[in-house]
């Protein structure tokens, strides 16, 4: 039944130069690391299969969608109750911050402050595919052609950082969770700089803190430090998960993520930073926190 | 002829599975599977072995371009390797679909862990991601249950009267 050609074998040498090719080519890769050759061979890679995944995901979404629908219909009811209690509390809360908007004005005025907030565009795009069944890595459907570019910083629907492209055609862009990023991200947490790098085979990050003055706590909230070259400033990350002591003038704690990148169907793509020229005169008049000012090598 | 036909096809299915992969089954936790590697097991069963070997390498090489964070040559490796495994092994899956499906298993078991060591030498433990330690059970589980019932009609799709018999 199988095939027994009789002719020479030659698979064991076939075998070895696809093997020194496959060498060849992660040695290139690496040593290159991103260069234009390989950009342009995955732009054009993704060209053709994202448009793939998109037919795909028009036919397949509804269908699954029907499908979770139908076996959540049970539980929906409660979900709107609670949906309801939720959008009361919100309500509530956002009379408060509207108050307190009022009296921040005010304040302004009286001291004549001028604080002009660099304009960020944020581009809505849905989740198509994920290619890998081992990483995180997933592809969107908006691309270059609405404004989408290489680096740009990647939140879920709440404003939580998901992570950044990798990878722009005109149509569609890969994005990375910071969980699989091997560049770390430079953050803020309890006033202090510090940098949040992924964790082999983890859910949780690793957040160290060089120059520490204090000890941080379980809940401490992290978020995006102005000194990040990759993400804008106080975006929210995650949360401290244990207690963590000073060890001389250095702290290291695990972070849990707000965003789930495993299952996130929406994500909201932030043009930043702006391009040349977008920016107001005037945005360094935003003053970064007093500790927020050390600059980092190891973080974006 | 027929065989460069036979690699085009596999090619185009394992283009197919990397599609549905990532589309269908991104939508379950639970069932996870390399569809990439059933079709390079199975081209394995119908195509010359060099055939199979050139599918393993071009199929690897277009997972890495699909996958931008990935580094260009690593599934092409793990790939090519699995179809000399696969080539080397084959006459164990021809005894019915239930043979095919656990000679899959094994092979997918196999890419799982090249993936993970080779991965991990080049640098790339952050790309295979936080779910790398369950996915070394649930990837090779899936090929076996997926493996198991479409080993047969892809061999015969790939070359009709060749590969596992029923």
């Amino acid at each position: 039944m199988l095939d027994r050609e009789s002719r020479r074998d030659r698979t064991l040498p076939t075998f070895i130069t696809l093997v020194v090719l496959a060498f060849l080519m992660m040695t290139f890769d690496v040593r290159l690391s991103g260069g234009e050759l390989s950009r342009g061979i995955r732009s054009g890679a993704l060209g053709v299969i994202a448009p793939l995944q998109n037919l795909a995901a028009t036919v397949i979404d509804p269908v699954a969608d029907l499908g979770d629908t139908l076996a959540g219909l049970a539980t929906l009811r409660a979900e709107n109750l609670a949906l309801r209690q939720e959008v009361a509390r919100l309500q509530a809360e956002l009379a408060g911050s509207q108050d307190l908007m009022a009296r921040l004005q005010v304040l302004e005025e009286l001291n004549d402050l001028e604080i002009i907030d660099a304009e960020t565009a944020q581009v809505a795009a849905n989740v198509i595919g994920r290619p890998d069944p081992f990483g995180a890595s997933f592809i969107i459907d908006k691309g270059s052609d609405e404004g989408v570019a290489l680096g740009h910083p990647v939140a879920d629907p709440f404003g939580y950082v998901v992570g950044k492209v990798v990878e722009v055609s005109p149509s569609n862009a890969t994005v990375v969770p910071i969980t699989q990023d091997r560049e770390a991200v430079t953050v803020l947490v309890d006033g202090q700089v510090g940098t949040l790098a992924s964790r082999f085979g983890s859910d949780f990050l690793d957040l160290e803190v060089f120059d520490a003055v204090e000890p941080l706590q379980a809940g401490d909230l992290v978020v995006t430090s102005s000194v990040s070259l990759t993400f804008p400033q106080g975006l929210p990350v995650g949360e401290v998960i244990d207690d963590a002591g000073l060890e001389g003038t250095s702290i290291s704690a695990s972070v849990r993520l707000f965003a789930d990148p495993d299952s996130l169907r929406v994500v909201v793509v932030i043009t930043w930073p702006p391009e040349p020229g977008e920016v107001a005169v005037g945005t360094s008049t935003t003053a970064p926190p007093a500790s927020d000012t050390t600059p980092t090598s190891a973080g974006g | 002829m027929r065989s460069r036909r036979s690699v085009v096809l596999a090619l185009i299915m394992a283009l197919l599975g990397l599609v549905v992969q990532a589309t269908l089954f991104r939508r379950f936790n639970w069932l996870t599977p390399d569809l990439v590697v059933l079709v390079v097991c199975t081209s394995a069963l119908t195509l010359h072995p060099t055939s199979a070997l050139l599918v393993g390498f071009l199929a690897g090489a277009m997972v890495d371009l699909a996958i931008a964070s990935s580094v260009l040559g690593l599934r092409a490796l793990v790939y090519t390797v699995v179809a000399y495994l696969a080539v080397r092994t084959r006459t164990r899956a021809e005894s019915g679909f239930l043979a095919a499906g656990v000679w899959i298993a094994f092979l997918t078991a196999a890419s799982v862990v090249l993936l993970l060591v080779v991965g991990i030498t080049f640098g790339q433990s952050g790309e295979l991601g936080s779910q790398i330690v369950p996915r070394l059970v649930q990837v090779p589980l899936s090929n076996f249950l997926i493996g198991s019932l479409l080993a047969i009609p892809l061999t015969r799709l790939l070359q009709p009267g060749r590969g596992v018999t029923a």
